[in-house]
């Protein structure tokens, strides 16, 4: 049984495992970068850490709601965090980066629990540029969850 | 670590009382770790630790095998010594370990060493070849030490084996070396060394002091170390659940017990928590595996030193216990105090130590004459004869408290401006802001230390790197360091491993000569190279010196015009200096060098980009004949640098003060006069260059570089003021105009995230001090995005690299005039030294020649209607122009002469396409097309030459 945050991008629920989330925070500032790719929004100072913001909309070339109420920055472990987990719960399928990097997103959901049997592969019918970045669908009562694989979101090149 | 961690410890060199190499004694010593007996989970630690320890020792050693051969049978005996005793205890260690093949390799070494030491075997090139390769094996079995075991040794271990069939045993050679060695196992066969770790318990007998001494010298002979094992009966004892007698048989297990102090002996004034008992014990084990194979905790175990040893026998037996404790005892004192309460000299005279001791050796002590000399700074230093402890620390874990001590420094920054106003209202809440203020910068400070190394332990590995090319080259290279002691921030340090190595390569290969081109010069045949590091101004100045042959002018010349990098024209009139930056310019390095030998690859213009990436400069200085000497210049630390925020493009950025040259203001009023346009480029008048400008915005907002964008930038130069940063990079000056100047700030450097790689305009980010995250600007890489190209080997006083976007290399930048109504020239821009706006009333004619005043003297002024069958210009022209070419390439370039020019039009970057000229004349090298305008290519050089040489003649 995995723990998933889940939250929306435009109307789309996606979620990441909750172990590789550090924290979420409301909207942070940060300082926009030029010349950046066009995903990252800028960098933020998180009590003395420098995090890559992305704009996960962006990123995933899904379109981000025009309002933004509900905007949330989650914070993942970068890889020295996850070590510590990874002890702790002994999982090696976890992947992040070394660098602390933050996804805007536009809503934060429920944390949601799913059983290992539960996760499908990506359906064929989902063909949108994000279907690079996922690792599985999860069904909920109402909708999809799509799972974000974080080696192909975190890939630098 | 440095490679001297093992030091300290080292009984031979605690008796010598002094150091060795490198002028630092008080080295670190080792981390101090406890271990439980049954080692359980330690024991990963352990091996870590006797890698790692093996892995200094390995490179410890390299130096003084070099020096050994170096020396040859003159070699001190305490660097045989040295390296005897670092190989014999990664013997000792991996026998404790069981590493058998790294124990029997290490022990075939051993045994050659000892050879040399007994000076059975003269040190010649060849053993010291066997013993640097067997240096690498041993290097590589602890690579992998679980398969160690596999490591193919073989032709390592025959050269070896065939050197201790058949040492040279010139006899007279072990008569003369064996003054210099310890004669007191002259009875002893080869193979003791192997002896060591084999337990021997003597029998005990009440022998005389040489003799406890000739055991000792015996054991520094073996390499062994001494150390007492110091145990609180009550405390230590009985938390471990051990005895005295269990202890004593471990430790006679692992090594030599010499003399024991049993506890029953000091109890006699009734202090029962005070009883300790001692032993005093040699062992080639380390006092972490010591305290590991008794089961003590470190703090039992302290290094002895031979010196403290044998005073504290003299005393003990002879006179009676001086107040003045010996050293060692002092040491021990300081461990457990409780001891101190006890009258030292009761012990003595109650039971006396038991002695044990086996061998029956000849008392006569070369060493012992040595002794009181050494013994007066020895017994001031022994209470932290430890040195101060050490203490392995992941570098993730400094670097992560690097990043917190930053943060406290933020959050004291907001603190003090938050409740700045609360402080002035309650009282003494302004001492304690001053307070936390100053323990926050002493904190932050004192972490910066901790990642501060010697450069020492980099020096240390290109004596190896210098002889092995040497040889290959058939060079005899003699590599010294001086310095070792100068500590550099460890990001440096490591930054520095390549440019230096690349530095020393090219001093063996290109700088020193060959013996006979050296006897034949009259010098020595063995080519010197110095590597000094010291401290100058705040940085610190590497130099890497040696006394070869110096730079071939013509031959870089050659290959600078061969590369392209020169024109043959300005090849001729190539400084010195201009020489020594063209083998910093990039393309120099040829191809053959990065198919060379591992390690190359990179040229020297590689050394100079990644020397100033490090915030460091290098410079060359060569004297034909005499050698050649390289000098970098660097910060002690990268991880916090001054600089300067700035605002521009709407957003703030920090430059690196030590990129700055100087800051140049220019008032609205001067803007039309001081900053040009040319073709879009924008250029500045500074006292009399011209120096390319780029606007922050233009190379950051991709948007910006097509033409429309330009002429909004053009517009934006004229009615405001404005601030320009003149950036160094390289050798090359360029203008940075920003918007506004903040202040300066000690920034801490933070690398530039993952998803930003590769955005060259940026060195890093940093959080300044209100919290906010900026980015610093990288100087050279915002010339490379700005695509400004400057003249090669362009010196620094010389405004030469007028910018222009340009993509094509085999463009050409000239600059494009009129030298009356009629006529338009261009001229190679690399040619032009100056070009200045002058007024007609300062033009004046003297004695049938044209002069114009010109800084204060007169410039002789050359009309091309005199040389050339054109028009010049027009005699009612208020202002011209004078064009003063560059006659000596590089920065004595001292204005010989101008031409007088009507109209500065333009700088172009050009594809040259040049037809024969209408006209001949001085200096005319064709013409070319220009937007439908027939133009002169004009060679200024030649002909400004051709009118001196005129008026030579007529004169």
């Amino acid at each position: 049984m995995k723990h998933l945050v889940s939250f929306r991008v435009g109307r789309q629920l996606f979620g990441i495992e909750i172990l590789l989330v550090r924290e979420i925070d409301t909207c942070l500032d940060c300082t926009p970068v030029q010349l950046a790719p066009s995903y990252v929004v800028g960098l933020a100072n998180l009590r003395g850490q420098i995090v890559t913001l992305f704009d996960l909309g962006e990123r995933l070339g899904v379109k981000r709601r025009a309002e933004r109420g509900g905007t949330h920055d989650i914070m993942l472990r970068s890889t020295m965090d996850l070590a510590l987990v990874r002890s702790r719960v002994h999982r090696d399928d976890l992947y992040t980066c070394a660098d602390p990097i933050g996804l805007r997103v536009d809503g934060i959901g429920d944390i949601v629990e799913v059983q290992d049997g539960t996760v499908e592969p990506v359906p064929a019918n989902v063909t949108g540029s994000e279907r690079q970045f996922l690792s599985g669908v999860a069904l909920m009562a109402e909708e999809l969850l799509l799972i974000l694989d974080l080696k192909q979101l975190l890939d630098a090149r | 670590m440095s490679a001297t961690t093992q030091r300290n410890w080292d009984a031979g060199e605690c008796f010598d009382g002094r150091p060795t190499r490198g002028g630092h004694y008080q080295e670190g010593s080792r981390a101090v770790l406890s271990f439980g007996f049954p080692m359980t989970e330690d024991e990963l630690e352990i091996l870590e630790e006797f890698i790692q320890e093996s892995r200094e020792h390995l490179a410890a050693i390299e130096p003084d095998l070099l020096e050994m051969e170096r020396q040859g049978s003159a070699t001190a005996s305490e660097i045989v010594n040295r390296v005897f005793r670092a190989i014999h205890s990664t013997k000792g260690g991996a026998a404790f370990l069981a590493f058998e093949s790294l124990k029997e390799f290490s022990h075939v070494m051993e045994s050659v060493l000892m050879l040399i030491r007994d000076g059975e075997l003269s040190i010649t090139p060849k053993v010291i070849d066997a013993l640097l390769s067997g240096v690498d094996v041993l290097r590589r079995m602890l690579d992998d030490l679980r398969a160690s075991d596999s490591v193919d040794c073989t032709a390592e271990r025959r050269v070896l084996n065939a050197i201790l069939e058949e040492p040279e045993s010139a006899s007279d050679q072990i008569a003369t070396e064996s003054q210099n060695v310890e004669s007191t196992r002259a009875g002893e066969p080869c193979e003791a060394g192997a002896a060591p770790n084999v337990a021997h318990l003597p029998e005990p007998s009440g022998v005389s002091n040489q003799s406890r001494h000739a055991v000792i010298t015996e054991a520094l002979a073996h390499g062994q170390l001494l150390y007492r094992v110091v145990v609180s009966v009550n405390a230590d004892l009985a938390a471990l659940g051990l005895t005295e007698q269990r202890i004593e048989e471990r430790i006679s297990s692992v090594g030599r017990l010499i003399q024991r102090f049993p506890a029953s002996m000091a109890q006699t004034d009734g202090d029962q928590a005070a009883s300790t008992a001692e032993w005093e014990v040699a062992t080639v084990l380390d006092r972490r595996l010591l305290a590991a194979a008794t089961g003590l905790p470190e703090h039992c175990i302290l290094p002895a030193s031979r010196h403290a040893a044998m005073d504290e026998r003299d005393h003990a037996t002879g006179l009676g216990r001086e107040p003045t404790a010996p050293a060692a005892r002092v040491a021990t004192l300081a461990v457990t105090p409780s001891i101190q309460e006890q009258p030292v000299p009761t012990r003595a005279k109650l039971a006396g130590p038991t002695e044990l001791t086996s061998a029956q050796v000849p008392s006569s002590d070369p060493l012992s004459s040595r002794k009181e000399k050494a013994n007066a700074p020895f017994a001031a230093k022994d209470p932290v004869s430890e040195g101060p402890e050490t203490l392995r620390v992941r570098v993730e874990l400094l670097n992560h408290l690097m990043d917190s001590a930053s943060e406290l420094v933020l959050g004291r920054n907001q603190l003090l401006r938050a409740l700045k106003e609360q402080s002035d209202k309650s009282a003494g809440l302004g001492i304690i802001l001053q307070h936390i203020d100053r323990v926050t910068t002493d904190l932050q400070e004192g972490i910066m230390q901790t990642r501060m190394q010697q450069i020492g332990q980099l020096f240390g590995r290109f004596a190896r790197v210098a002889r092995d090319l040497g040889r290959q080259l058939g060079k005899n290279v003699e590599l010294r360091a001086e310095g070792n002691h100068v500590e550099l921030d460890k990001s440096i340090i490591e930054a520095l491993a390549d440019p230096l190595t690349h530095i020393v390569r090219n001093a063996v290969d290109h700088g020193l000569e060959t013996p006979e081109e050296r006897r034949k010069k009259k010098k020595p045949e063995v080519g010197r190279i110095l590597l000094s590091a010291s401290h100058e101004s705040g940085q610190v100045k590497i130099v890497v010196e040696d006394d070869g042959r110096g730079i071939d002018r013509g031959k870089v010349l050659r290959k600078a015009i061969e590369k392209d990098i020169i024109t043959a024209s300005a090849a001729d009139k190539a400084s010195d200096r201009d020489v020594v930056n063209l083998l910093m310019a990039a393309g120099f390095s040829t191809a053959d060098q990065v198919s060379d030998v591992s390690g190359r690859g990179v040229g020297m213009d590689v050394v100079r980009n990644n020397v100033e990436a490090l915030g460091g400069q290098i410079e060359i200085d060569t004297a034909p004949g005499l050698g050649t000497s390289v000098q970098l210049r660097l910060p002690l630390t990268l991880a916090i640098i001054p600089s300067l925020i700035v605002g521009a493009a709407g957003a703030r950025f920090a430059v690196p003060q030590a990129s700055i040259v100087e800051l140049v203001w220019v008032r609205s009023d001067d803007v039309q006069e001081r900053i040009q346009q040319l073709q879009g480029a924008l250029m500045l008048r500074l006292r009399e260059r011209l120096v390319p400008l780029v606007k922050v915005a233009d190379v950051l907002n991709t948007a910006s570089v097509d033409g429309t964008d330009e002429n909004a930038a053009v517009g934006a130069a004229v009615g405001k003021d404005h601030y320009i940063l003149l950036l160094r990079t390289g050798t090359d000056h360029y203008g940075l105009m920003v918007d506004e100047l903040f202040e300066s700030e000690e920034i801490v450097v933070k690398p530039l995230p993952l998803f930003l790689k590769g955005i060259d305009c940026f060195a890093g980010t940093t959080i300044l001090g209100d919290g906010s995250v900026t980015m610093i600007l990288d100087p050279s890489g915002i010339a490379a995005r700005a695509g400004l190209r400057f003249a090669s080997a362009n010196e620094t006083e010389v405004g030469s690299g007028v910018g222009g976007r340009q993509s094509a290399v085999a463009k050409r930048s000239v600059i494009l005039f009129a030298g009356g109504p009629e006529e338009q020239y261009i001229v190679p821009q690399e040619q032009v030294l100056r070009l200045e706006r002058v007024d007609r009333s300062k033009l004046q004619r003297t004695g049938g020649r044209d002069y114009i005043c010109y800084r204060g003297a007169g410039l002789p002024l050359v009309r091309l209607e005199r040389f050339l069958p054109v028009g010049g210009v027009p005699d009612l022209a208020e202002e011209v122009f004078l064009l003063i070419p560059r006659m000596v390439r590089g920065r004595d370039a001292e204005p010989t002469a101008g031409i007088l020019v009507w109209r500065i039009l333009d700088a172009l970057d050009l594809d040259l396409n040049v037809q024969p000229a209408l006209f001949q004349g001085p200096g005319v090298k064709g013409a070319t097309l220009l937007d439908g305008v027939l133009t002169t290519f004009l060679d200024p050089v030649a002909l400004v030459e051709h009118a001196h040489s005129s008026k030579e003649h007529a004169a």
